[in-house]
């Protein structure tokens, strides 16, 4: 699987490409329509597909708040079982229990943070996007991306198609 | 629509890891106390 992603420079062009890219059989559900939320909230995207888990930064920040959550948790149980506040007698478990709990606190904090933010794997795009160019992302298998590319050429022949991976997540979306 | 499924599942994992935080702090206390 390859994500596609062009820029497209209005409504109507976006509406015409995915018009194509359902005829050309690909599901709607791999068909991804990013918008400022400028552009958004004009309504003239009803009917397309939406931008899914790509419309904020959730995900990311969470997988980034829980690595580095659990790292400061660590270090913080691995200090309290070395200087024991007073009256405390903690064992080994309490460093991977405060280490879990710092892991926990990092990620919900974060993820909640991420929420407010676009995708920071769409950051590349987030100039275009502001100046109310609609992103387009499609998922294609491998063997079809050359198809694909060219049926979008045909429609707008100086778009630039660039490829990402999709995301692999922890959780399955 | 799957905006909306994306949103229950962030939901989910706030949900899931709220729980998971309760579940440490109630053994840690049962723990110390």
């Amino acid at each position: 699987m390859k994500r596609l992603c062009f820029l497209s420079p209005d409504p109507t062009h976006t509406r015409h490409v995915v018009a194509d890219l359902l005829d050309a059989g690909i599901p709607e559900k791999h068909i991804y329509v990013v918008a400022s939320s400028d552009t958004l909230h004009r309504n003239e995207l009803t009917g397309l597909p939406d931008q899914g888990p790509e419309g904020n930064d959730f995900l990311a920040a969470w997988e980034r708040g829980l690595a580095f959550g659990g790292i400061a948790g660590l270090f913080a149980g691995i200090l309290v079982v070395t200087f024991p506040p007073a009256g405390l007698a903690l064992g080994g478990g309490a460093v991977l229990l405060i280490g879990l709990a710092g892991s926990g606190l990092g990620g919900l904090l974060a993820g909640i943070a991420g929420a407010a933010f676009h995708s920071s794997r769409l950051s590349q795009f987030e100039k275009d996007l502001e100046q109310g160019k609609i992103l387009v992302l499609v998922d294609v298998a491998a063997n079809d991306r050359h198809q694909i590319e060219e049926l979008i050429h045909k429609r707008d022949p100086g778009v630039i198609i660039e490829g990402i991976e999709p995301p692999t997540s922890l959780i399955p979306p | 629509m799957r905006e909306d499924k994306a949103t229950l599942r962030n939901l989910l994992i706030i949900g899931g890891t709220v729980l998971l935080m309760l579940l440490i702090f109630l053994i840690m206390a049962r723990g110390i106390g």
